[in-house]
């Protein structure tokens, strides 16, 4: 079809227009949602798609929902039984069809215009609780079904008028109705005023230049990215970490390994090598999340707004130059029925390593070994009533240190970018109450040039009995550091009771369906990233900050990054020079 | 206005005796019918050759008219659902309607016993329902293989169904099938079985609207109640009989499926006043955390009233003819704290809870025998034995078989304990082992009764349990449900007590390897050559010993129930070298075997 060429002002415009329907579209969603992990921490992604899926823009809301919808449009066009109608309104969750994973519900509205079918308004939210085998999050589940209700391509509203039953058989089935109708309302009316937006945009400009300007935003977008992956040289880099376990099999580490190759202008990412799919939920959707993480990685690296100063929307585009491989039964690419809930610290770690084997040719795009995990913690209980209270939170890590700055400290790194939920928040609603939310103390930052990340501590604590469900790793494989900079440090988790605040119990980063009594405190330690250059070419007075922010001891400045405090810790700079002086000097 | 309320405002006349029996007859069958087309339509080995379901016709008030005599957890059971749907139910019901449900705290008996229920409407009124329910493979719960026990509450059971309408005036809800397609295991095994279901439902609407062309509406509900009326008197008759009091038995269970060496107390109290009769729970084992509660309504409730039917009405010791309806439920009362193990607190899991009611039954008997010798057994297994054994099939579904092993009774009055036999609630055929060995990775190794245990002594003796093995010959998990391996069951009148069950798994190339396991467990990851044994509970005798038939004991030798020094030692039975009965020995050993025991 021979497309009309849209001038660069009307392009421009109506690329901000597209973004803004993007935005707005999840504005109202986490506006409207009742739920605390889309109402506070906008765990939700929102767009607009034409006809053939392709993202034509996205919400910048957490990176994990970006990109991950055209794979739900996929899986809702092979499962869905009946043609698309104006005013249906699609949900869908499967993760063997496209869904990231199964608490994150699409909805999908169509965008007929003319009477044809044009494209679609969308959005995934994380649900507070689909009635899995346990409240809240999961990992020791022996397959998909006990993930809770699977949906797919389920019309929910058809033709504009809402399936009741199927409605009632949702709130039946979760254990926090009021939330996650609520939730899906939210997304309902999202949807909708996403197909109004853009049929408004249809009108306004017509949908022939509304559709060659999308196409040419995304060859644009697709030639940045070309471009940026063109500079690098042509090779094989790899890369390779683990994770601690399954959940379920203590001490049985699991490979992560990552060969990025790149030809050209094009990436592929072969995650071939790393461990099989494991028998718990700690597998990783292919279509859902590991292309998704594998998108995300280089459009980090190479596009970020840091570093770029042209605006490159976020659409299709970007994710043309790379292709991903992971072998079906591995971790990333799990056989069905496998369950396959918990899956983001298996993506951080593929983004961790995509970076580090790319770090030594693009070192100046890089950070050292950040956190690279999650911690995402299911709290849960039963009122007095009978009905349930369930809070998700996902708690900070760390980045690594960068080529020009600091790793920043309890953070939310990677593909999270969840905002944390306000204590006062929560103890005004939940039996719990936070006794400490702080940066951890108990071990230095990575040292470098660039010092990592301080993760951070927090404990919360039950007032009633209840449940806690962990979905985290890092406990054993410490963050890297980069050229020079020293290992950052694993994280921790910790249970003990108010009253008996010296008896620790330290637990593994996965636990399912503890059971805890009042008074009892989880104690979250986030890992810590890597330094990244040299330590000893750390400006003294960075490090001589850092001892009067209390983030290094005067012995720590001494021993590893040379630097002499005087007892007004001020630097001493002879003894500094002379000890770096000694540090340097070859061991004999 | 209800059919009910609306009868007894048209007339107080009584339907002649003739068309009675007649509309009696017809509902019956019209009960019968359902339950065929049920398990003849039904692709699930549990509904098709188990025959795990029940049938039946109700009023607008709920009333059970007739209902399939299959199996005993289900009769009973459906007027709670009805009731659970009047709460849960979105909108009026309409002609060409059919609602699912299997909402636990919503009437329902367990989870999987999915009802499916069409309205009956007769000249635009509602007048009664059709309805059944069917125990399903899978629903999705949070582990495969239908044994559902160490799961943290109701909503890892699995799909919870509250009065759905999968058609809405004849028209399928496809969202609602779709969704539960998706969400089980088994989805060509279950939703054949909804569509039995339908099939069925809609049979007794098309049924029961052709008896009331034939007898005209007030006809059939005058009937129905009176059959009602008759049943509830003749069971009243037999509950006066009793004399007034209190009467109590207890037992425990093994364990809640988590916490080991735990165990559960059962205790019951039957009052009997006048007529009327309380079974009263109190005292018994708290709710679990697992899924070893039972749902009140659904299960707890049917359970008092199957005893008193079952002791009371039998068809053996009544010559007249009682319909299975409402009546022989209203005479009794049933009480369980809220919070205890019979009536446990939403949202615990409640969906393993076969084996608490089946040995409520066997306290309810016990608790009774001293009054009404004549009409109770000895103790019997009183449990459940289900076998779960699945695995992934290349296309991604699951296998699934769910197997009921049989029990044993206890000795009777005049006739000793049937060996290897689905015992008081339970009523499922057998799988036939053919069958499994065609369709499924699994062959039967053996299957015939005990040769471990003797049965419970008596003047008639307990029955002996089944031994059977089932062996994998691809990998798959394996799990079962039940319970009696601790509390053994009761001899009466100076009968010994039976024999407890025992669990154990071993590969078949190292047989001497056997491992004990509890008889609670869930998805045990097997090989080739991985084998289930699960030894049945045997019953306890009735009467002394001493006072059995010497023939009766030698043809038990014969049998080899038990061999020549157990016939001395126990029975005091002594046969000659060619196992013919010594009579002159026997009255010696006997005599000499009484004055031992005598104070």
């Amino acid at each position: 079809m021979a497309e009309i060429e849209v001038d660069p002002i009307t392009l421009q415009v109506i690329g901000g227009a597209l973004h803004t329907v993007a935005k707005e579209m999840g504005h109202v969603l986490y506006r409207m949602s009742y739920s605390s992990i889309i109402r506070e921490s906008e765990d939700l992604g929102a767009g607009l798609f034409d006809a053939d899926c392709n993202t034509l823009c996205e919400s910048d809301s957490t990176p994990m929902h970006i990109g991950s919808i055209p794979a739900y449009l996929r899986g809702i066009a092979e499962t869905l039984h009946d043609p698309w109608q104006p005013g249906d309104v699609v949900i869908h969750n499967h993760p063997y069809y496209g869904a990231s994973h199964s608490p994150d519900i699409a909805a999908v509205a169509p965008v007929f215009y003319e009477g044809e079918l044009v494209g679609f308004s969308a959005n995934t939210a994380h649900h507070v609780d689909i009635g899995a085998a346990a409240p809240g999050l999961i990992i020791d589940v022996p397959d998909v079904f006990a993930e809770g209700m699977l949906f797919k391509g389920i019309k929910l509203y058809e033709g504009g008028v809402r399936n009741r039953a199927l409605w009632q058989f949702i709130a039946t089935n979760t254990r926090v109705p009021d939330q996650v109708l609520g939730d899906i309302e939210a997304q309902v009316a999202s949807v909708e005023l996403g197909v109004k937006r853009f049929i408004e945009l249809l009108d306004t400009y017509g949908k022939e230049t509304v559709f060659a300007a999308s196409r040419q935003l995304m060859d644009y977008s697709e030639s940045m990215l070309r471009k940026q992956i063109a500079l690098i040289p042509d090779g094989e880099y790899r890369a390779e970490g683990f994770l601690d376990d399954d959940g379920r099999n203590r001490g049985q580490t699991l490979p992560v390994k990552v060969c990025v190759r790149i030809d050209g202008d094009s990436a592929e990412v072969d995650l071939t090598g790393s461990a099989a799919q494991v028998p718990t939920a700690f597998n990783v959707p292919f279509e859902g999340s590991t292309k998704v993480a594998c998108y995300f990685a280089f459009r980090a690296m190479l596009l970020d707004s840091a570093v770029i100063s042209e605006h490159v929307p976020q659409n299709e585009g970007s994710f043309r130059p790379i292709k991903v491989i992971a072998p079906k039964g591995s971790i990333f690419n799990p056989i069905y029925p496998a369950a396959a809930e918990a899956r983001f610290n298996q993506i951080q770690r593929v983004v961790d390593c995509i970076i580090k084997a790319l770090a030594p040719v693009i070192p100046e795009k890089v950070t050292a070994g950040c956190s690279a995990d999650v911690s995402a913690i299911a709290y849960s209980g039963i009122r007095p009533e009978g009905n349930y209270w369930v809070f998700i939170e996902v708690n900070d890590g760390s980045y690594g240190g960068r080529p020009n700055s600091d790793g920043p400290d309890g953070i939310e790194e990677l593909m999270r970018n969840t905002r944390n939920n306000p204590i006062e928040d929560l103890g005004m609603h939940l039996p719990l109450i936070c006794d400490r939310y702080e940066l951890r103390d108990d071990v230095m930052p990575g040292v470098g040039e660039y010092r990592g990340g301080i993760g951070a501590i927090k404990v919360q604590r039950y007032l009633t009995d209840g449940f806690l469900t962990h979905e985290s790793d890092r406990h054993e494989d410490v963050p890297w550091g980069f050229l020079g900079g020293g290992t950052g440090s694993c994280g921790r988790l910790q249970k003990f009771n108010i009253a008996s605040p010296d008896e620790i119990e330290e637990l593994p980063a996965k636990i399912h369906g503890l059971r805890n009594n009042i008074g009892d405190c989880i104690s979250v330690l986030s890992a810590c990233g890597g330094g990244y250059g040299d330590p000893l070419a750390r400006s003294p007075e960075q490090v001589r900050e850092d001892v009067l922010d209390d983030f290094c001891s005067v012995a720590h400045a001494h021993d590893a990054y040379g630097v002499v405090l005087d007892s007004e810790l001020e630097i001493d700079s002879d003894a500094t020079a002379a000890r770096r002086e000694e540090m340097r000097a070859p061991a004999v | 206005m209800s059919a009910r309320r609306e009868e007894q405002v048209m007339s107080n006349t009584k339907v002649d005796p003739i068309t009675l029996q007649v509309i009696g007859g017809a509902l019956d069958t019209i009960a019968k019918e359902m339950a065929h087309v049920l398990y003849r339509m039904s692709y699930s080995s549990i509904i098709r050759e188990s025959e795990d379901l029940g049938a039946g016709l109700f009023d607008a008030d709920y009333n059970t008219m007739s209902e399939s005599d299959s199996t005993p957890m289900h009769i009973g059971s459906i007027p709670a659902y009805l009731r659970g749907i009047e709460q849960t139910m979105r909108g009026e019901w309409k002609p060409g309607d059919l609602v699912i449900h299997n909402h636990p705290y919503y009437g329902s008996s367990h989870s999987p016993d999915i009802a499916a229920v069409a309205p009956i409407f007769h000249d635009g009124e509602l007048v009664a329902f059709s309805a059944n329910t069917a125990h399903h493979v899978d629903i999705g719960a949070g582990v495969p293989g239908g044994v559902v026990v160490d799961v943290p509450d109701v909503y890892a059971e699995g799909m919870l169904i509250t009065g759905i309408k999968l058609y809405e005036e004849g028209k399928r809800n496809e969202s609602v099938w779709q969704m539960i397609e998706t969400n089980t295991r088994a989805p060509s095994q279950v939703m054949g079985d909804i569509e039995a279901q339908v099939a069925a439902a809609e049979l007794g609407v098309k049924r029961f609207a052709e008896l009331i062309e034939a007898h005209g509406k007030d006809t059939v509900f005058r009937a129905s109640r009176q059959l009602m009326d008759y049943s509830e008197q003749m069971l009243r008759k037999r509950i006066a009989e009793i004399p007034d009091g209190e009467y109590t038995a207890e037992g425990f269970l093994d364990d809640d499926g988590r916490n080991r060496g735990k165990n559960l107390p059962v205790k019951v109290t039957v009052r009997i006043d006048g007529d009327s009769a309380e079974v009263d729970l109190t005292g018994s084992s708290p709710q679990v955390p697992t899924a070893f509660n039972v749902p009140f309504e659904g299960s707890t409730k049917v359970a008092c009233y199957f005893a008193f039917r079952a002791m009371l009405l039998d068809t053996y010791t009544t010559d007249e003819y009682i319909p299975a309806n409402e009546g022989s439920f209203r005479p009794i009362a049933v009480k369980a704290p809220l919070g205890s193990i019979f009536n446990p607190k939403f949202p615990a899991a409640a969906q393993s809870r076969f084996a608490q009611v089946q040995r409520l039954v066997d306290c309810i008997v016990k608790a009774l025998a001293p009054v009404i010798p004549e009409r109770v057994t000895a103790g019997t297994s009183a449990n459940l034995s289900f076998g779960g054994y699945t695995g992934l099939k290349d296309n991604g579904e699951y296998w699934v078989l769910l197997e009921v092993n049989e029990g044993s009774y206890g000795g009777r009055p005049a006739s000793d304990g049937p060996d290897a036999i689905d015992e008081l609630m339970k009523n499922t055929r057998n799988n036939p082992i053919e069958d499994v060995g065609m369709h499924l990775p699994l062959i039967c190794d053996r299957y015939e009764l005990r040769d471990d245990v003797v049965p419970g002594a008596g003047r008639m003796r307990g029955g002996l349990g089944a031994i059977k093995v089932q062996r994998f010959t691809e990998k798959g998990m394996m799990s079962h449900e039940g319970d009696r391996l601790e509390d053994v069951p009761w001899g009466f009148q100076g009968g010994k007590p039976g024999a407890v069950g025992t669990v154990a798994v071993f590969n078949r190339a190292t047989p001497e390897n056997r491992t004990p396991y509890p008889a609670k467990f869930t998805n045990l990851a097997v090989g080739p050559g991985d084998s289930l044994e699960v030894r049945g509970a045997c019953g306890g005798g009735y009467g002394d010993p001493l006072e059995r038939e010497p023939a009766m004991v030698r043809d038990d030798v014969l049998d080899d129930y038990y061999n020549a020094d157990h016939a001395v030692s126990v029975y005091g039975v002594v046969l000659d070298t060619e196992l013919n009965v010594d009579m002159t020995a026997t009255v010696a050993r006997r005599g000499e075997m009484r004055s031992a025991a005598a104070p």
